[in-house]
Parts: C-alpha cells; sequence; structure tokens
C-alpha cells in the first residue's frame, strides 16, 4: 500500500514538475529536486549495472510533500558484491515548516539527547536505512522552551518494523533576564523491537543534561540511562537489564586569539546494543571499543590560525573498556593522534598541506597514514591539485603482518567547467575480493550548468570515502567504465 | 513496470538539462542554532541581506579547504550587504566539533548547526561542498557543487552579478 502510494505520489510530482518546468515560479509555490544516476559497466564480463535516487519536493510554504526513490537496476551491492534489483521508495512525507512549529508526517530523522537517547536517520552509502515513519513535532511554544516528540515504526529490520516513540525538551531559565547561554535539557525515548527470529525487548531509554555558553567557553553534560525488558519463551527466562553512562564536552576559545581547545569524555556502560542508538564517539575515526556497551575515553583536540597564512590541528583520543571478563584479560585499549598544517598562499598562488594521523590499539594493530597536497592557482579560474598519501598497518593479533599502501592523485580544474583528475593507488596486502593490488582511476567532470553535471571515469576504484575532484563521496568498490549524471532542479 | 520507472526517471534528468532548469524560485525557509546557540531564522535574512550559503561537514576536507576563501570572500563583499552563512551537517554526534574548528580557525562568518539534516534535505542537497547564493528578493539566484581553488572566482562572479542586479544602495545591511 505504502509503495502504491509513493509511486502515485512520485508520478504526480514528475508531471507537476514537467508542467512548473515551463512556467516562472510564482509566489510561494515551487518544486525543486535532485537526481544522481550512475551507470556503472565492468570491465571484464560487460555487466551493466544501474542506479538512481530521486529526490522530489512540492513547495507551498510552510508545507512540503516530498518524495525520494531508489531504483537499482541493478545494483552492486559494495558489501556483498551481489546485484540487486529494487524499487525502493526510502522516503514519502508532508513536511510543515513555520515558527513557532515544525511537523512532518511520514519519513523522518531526529537526534535525542545526542544520539545517547534515540536516533533515526538514513545512510544510503553504507546501506543503512534507520529511519522512522510516523510523526514528528518541533515547537517552540515560549522563546525560553524547545520541545520534540515522535512517534513511529523504525526501518531498520523490514521484516518487523520496530515501534519507537519519543520525546525531548530544552529550558531556558535565564530567558527572562536576556541570558540564553543556559539551558536544560531531558529526553526519554520508547523502543519495542519484534522479531521472528530473535527474543523481543522493549528498551526505554531517559537522559538529563545541561550547557553553558558564552562566547569564550561552552561545558555540556548529558547522563543517560537504559532498561531492558529482554522477553524470552518463558517469562522466567525474561530479564530486566540496566545501563548508564555519560557525555561531557568542554571548549574553551580564549578572547583575541584564534585558538580552540576541545575536550570530550565518555563513559557508557551497557548503554547501547540496538539500532537506533548513537552516542559521540569521542573518537577521531568513529571507533567504538564496544559499541557503548562497555567504555571510557576521552579526546582533546587543539585549532589554532596563529598567523594568517598558517592553520594548524593537533589532537590525541583514549578509549579502553570499562571491565574484563577475567582480571587475567587484559582490557582492549585503542589512542588515536591526528596532526594537520596549512600553508595558505606563503608561497603566492601555492597551498601547502600536510595530515598525519596514527592509530595504536595494544597487542593487536598499529596503524598510521600521512598525506601531503599541493594545490596551484595556475589562473583565477584554473589550477592543479597534486596528493599523495601513504598507509601503514602493523598487526600483531592474532599473525603479525605489515601492510603498506600508496596513493597518489593529480587533477586540473577549470572552474565552473570541468575536472580532470587521475589516481593511481598500491597496495602490499593479499589480494582482496577483487584480487588485484594496484587501481587506477581516470574520471573527466563537465558542468554542463552549474546545477548539472556529468562525469565519465574508467579503472579500477577501489572504494571508500574520498574526497576527489573538489567533492566528498562514498564510492562503492568498481572497475570498468562509470557514469553519473548529478541534477539539482 | 520498474523498466517504465527507470526510464521515467533518466528522462526527466535529461528533460532537465535540456530545458536548462536552474534551480531557481524562492529560497526554502529554515530556522537554526549558531554554535553559539542563538537561533537564527532566514526571515530575518531573506529581503535584508545577499546570502551565501554553504553546507558542509567536519569530515568534508573540500569544504573546509573552501572556508579561507568564503572568509576572504565575507570580508570583501561585508559593506556591501553579503552574510556568508556554512551550514554544519554533522549529526549531534559530532556536531561538537564544529564550534572549536570555527572559532580555531578564525572565522567570522556565520555558521549554523543542521543536525537532522533537515534544511540540508530541503534544499535538496545531494553532496558536499554545495553551495547556494540567496538575492534581496530571497530567491536563489545560483548554486553550484564542488570546490577547487579557482571556484572562488565563480562565486565573485555570481555575487558581482547578484549586486548590479540589485536595487540596495550597497551600504551594510542591504536594501
Amino acid at each position: 500500500m505504502f509503495k502504491k502510494i509513493a509511486i502515485i505520489t512520485t508520478l504526480l510530482l514528475v508531471a507537476a514538475g514537467a508542467c512548473f518546468a515551463l512556467l516562472p515560479t510564482t509566489g510561494t509555490l515551487s518544486i525543486h529536486g535532485s537526481n544522481e544516476a550512475i551507470y556503472l559497466l565492468t570491465d571484464e564480463e560487460g555487466d551493466e549495472y544501474f542506479t538512481d535516487r530521486l529526490e522530489l519536493d512540492l513547495n507551498l510554504h510552510p508545507f512540503t510533500i516530498g518524495v525520494e526513490a531508489l531504483i537499482y537496476e541493478p545494483r552492486l551491492n559494495p558489501f556483498s558484491g551481489i546485484a540487486e534489483y529494487q524499487t525502493d521508495f526510502s522516503q514519502i512525507f508532508l513536511k510543515y515548516n513555520a515558527k513557532p512549529l515544525k511537523a512532518t508526517i511520514g519519513s523522518f530523522t531526529s537526534t535525542l539527547a545526542k544520539g545517547m537517547v534515540l536516533r533515526t536517520y538514513e545512510d544510503i552509502d553504507v546501506d543503512r536505512n534507520w529511519m522512522a515513519k510516523g510523526a514528528y513535532l518541533e515547537m517552540k511554544p515560549w522563546k525560553d522552551l524547545e520541545i520534540k516528540v515522535l512517534g513511529g515504526r523504525g526501518e531498520a529490520d523490514d521484516d518487523s518494523p520496530d515501534n519507537i516513540y519519543g520525546g525531548e525538551f530544552t529550558a531556558y531559565p535565564l530567558s527572562a533576564l536576556g541570558i540564553y547561554g543556559l539551558s536544560f535539557s531531558g529526553a526519554i525515548s520508547s523502543v519495542g523491537y519484534t522479531s521472528p527470529y530473535l527474543p523481543t525487548s522493549d528498551i526505554r531509554h531517559y537522559a538529563g543534561g545541561g550547557k553553558f555558553t558564552t562566547d569564550f567557553f561552552t561545558v555540556s553534560g548529558i547522563y543517560a540511562k537504559k532498561t531492558d525488558f529482554f522477553f524470552q519463551d518463558t517469562p522466567v527466562q525474561s530479564e530486566l537489564r540496566y545501563g548508564d553512562g555519560y557525555y561531557i564536552n568542554a571548549v574553551a576559545t580564549p578572547p583575541f586569539t584564534n585558538l580552540s581547545v576541545n575536550f570530550e569524555y565518555k563513559n557508557y556502560n551497557h548503554l547501547g546494543g540496538m539500532d537506533y542508538f548513537a552516542p559521540p564517539y569521542v573518537s577521531f575515526f568513529e571507533q567504538t571499543i564496544s559499541n557503548a556497551q562497555n567504555e571510557k575515553g576521552y579526546l582533546i583536540e587543539v585549532v589554532s590560525n596563529p598567523i594568517k597564512f598558517l592553520r594548524l590541528r593537533g589532537g590525541y583520543a583514549h578509549q579502553e573498556e570499562l571491565t574484563t571478563f577475567s582480571p587475567e584479560i587484559p582490557k582492549q585499549v585503542i589512542d588515536e593522534a591526528v596532526a594537520s598544517i596549512r600553508v595558505q598562499e606563503f608561497i603566492p598562488k601555492t597551498v601547502l598541506e600536510v595530515f598525519y594521523e596514527l592509530e595504536h590499539e595494544e597487542n593487536v594493530t598499529n596503524y598510521d597514514r600521512g598525506r601531503i597536497k599541493t594545490s596551484y592557482q595556475l589562473t583565477d579560474n584554473h589550477s592543479i591539485i597534486t596528493s599523495f598519501e601513504y598507509e601503514r598497518r602493523r598487526e600483531t593479533f592474532p599473525f603479525e603482518s605489515t601492510f603498506r599502501d600508496l596513493t597518489g592523485e593529480l587533477s586540473f580544474s577549470w572552474s565552473g567547467l570541468f575536472i580532470a583528475s587521475l589516481k593511481h593507488e598500491t597496495t602490499n596486502q593479499e589480494p582482496a575480493v577483487d584480487e588485484r593490488d594496484s587501481w587506477t582511476w581516470g574520471e573527466f567532470l563537465y558542468k554542463l550548468t552549474n546545477e548539472h553535471e556529468i562525469s565519465v571515469g574508467y579503472g579500477q576504484l577501489r572504494g571508500g570515502k574520498t574526497c576527489s575532484g573538489g567533492v566528498c563521496r562514498y564510492e562503492l568498490p568498481f572497475e570498468g567504465l562509470r557514469i553519473r549524471i548529478s541534477s539539482l532542479f | 513496470m520498474k523498466k517504465i520507472l527507470r526510464n521515467s526517471v533518466i528522462l526527466l534528468s535529461l528533460l532537465s538539462i535540456l530545458a536548462g532548469l536552474a534551480y531557481a524560485g524562492n529560497a526554502p525557509f529554515f530556522s537554526l542554532k549558531d554554535t553559539k546557540g542563538r537561533w537564527v531564522d532566514s526571515s530575518d535574512l531573506y529581503g535584508n541581506y545577499l546570502i551565501f550559503i554553504m553546507f558542509w561537514s567536519t569530515d568534508c576536507e573540500a569544504c573546509k579547504d573552501s572556508m579561507p576563501y568564503l572568509q576572504n570572500i565575507y570580508d570583501y563583499y561585508y559593506y556591501e550587504g553579503l552574510k556568508v552563512i556554512c551550514i554544519a551537517t554533522d549529526s549531534e554526534r559530532t556536531s561538537d566539533r564544529v564550534k572549536p574548528f570555527i572559532s580555531g580557525q578564525g572565522y567570522t562568518f556565520t555558521v549554523l548547526l543542521d543536525t537532522d539534516q533537515y534544511v540540508r534535505d530541503t534544499f535538496n542537497v545531494n553532496q558536499e561542498p554545495y553551495y547556494f547564493l540567496i538575492d534581496w528578493d530571497g530567491g536563489i539566484s545560483f548554486s553550484y557543487s564542488g570546490f577547487t581553488p579557482g571556484t572562488e572566482a565563480v562565486f565573485k562572479d555570481a555575487i558581482d552579478d547578484a549586486l548590479s542586479a540589485s536595487e540596495g544602495d550597497g551600504f551594510f545591511g542591504g536594501k
């Protein structure tokens, strides 16, 4: 039923869009959207894959009707390597947005208590659709009070949608004095998991926190508690489990300096373990030792712009398990460090950036990565960018081994018109699924207009989150010819 | 049915390109908090300023590469009534890193937090960085994706076009 509604809505919006394309937009009525189509032709076997993501919104302020369609004809799944055929309407919604109220009926994303109570979201690049379908309301009934309320069905498991409810308030007790730097908040959520295969759970989170912020200093903290009533086959086996945790953040930005110091601390004890839960990592690499079940850690980061052409960043993070099963078992510990230096136009028309990061997991692995990137501006509109990067990983558990990866990239840009880039990667790892130890990728991106671009690439892509040609996106591993058409309209 | 839908989508993409559709019309309304916790409402901005918006996140290197150039543009056009607004799409998991990054790098333009990506979705942004120029009438007169050194010249051209097309007196505060 939902798909039929989504199909009909999409076709109506497409028809409306075609009509509006020939008419000037008037008043507050407009239709907008974006489309990204990716066509893949593999090198050896001649297979073809097509993926399209279309978003369409009809705006009649303060209302917006929207739909997002994903079409795989088929899609090359980067995780399973299997071709998937699918036409999926991942979102359909009606939104209302006018002060002091913001509401959504249909698909929505939301975060409560910084993800320590609830987070619903969609990340198509990693195949994660944990959005909710239902109703979401955000309002400011008074200038010193903000409220969020939501309810619906979660989509983490298509076979057995989960029931999700939640709410959050933020109050500014000193607002009458014109002081909005002090706030207190509270949040609550309930997620009822049902599954034909696993025992069900009824998980509830509660949280309270506060924040004090000035122009030069900010400190905030959240304490959260979880109760998980875990249903087994018999009442005897059912159990009530508890967890709690807290997160603290402090930022100092001394006056008359371009300097900031950021401190984060986490302590999570059986707080995690569900899909719609995403507390702060307190990590530079989005790492978590135990998915918020048994960990603590801290992070310090310093960012500075001491003189005009010099920008600096450095940081250190440490996290470890709270407890282990036995005193004889050592705790899992991860240490991270990052540093970067950017020199902008000390040499005219030149930007130089050096970046280094390190991750050390005791008795398991040592990982470091370094990158040098330079750009030179030939003219006002033309530039050349080069980058060289190495990655090194030393594993000590379960076996000793060392991997080293090297990546070089060269691109030429004519702003507003095209970007041509060439990238080469090598590794000395044992060949992975695609049985390669080197990848070469060339791409030409042409801007038909500011809003429409087409890119043609050929070669081998290793995949992952990459920033190339002035845009950052997740690239799936691939070999062959790729054509991408991206539009905003 | 699937082929019909796919072909319809491809056809729409090509038609929109051939028709030369620009991302124009009225800019979506939004209301977000800045890094100091103060609410910023688009209704207070639209019509009073020329607004240059960038959608970015702290893990987007190209976005951060463009910021020194945006600061230069902001400084250069400040008294012409230009406001630069960088909307961070970091979730609440990483949004605490936005303020220290901006403050530590000495940027003075406005930075807003879109932790639910609500405004990003309202603008239909499908990659980062993405830039929009909102003119004096609250309409979108320019949009652009990606950044490499030299792209700032494209931004300046768009801003100059908007200034010369406007009726503003160029004094701080716009019209």
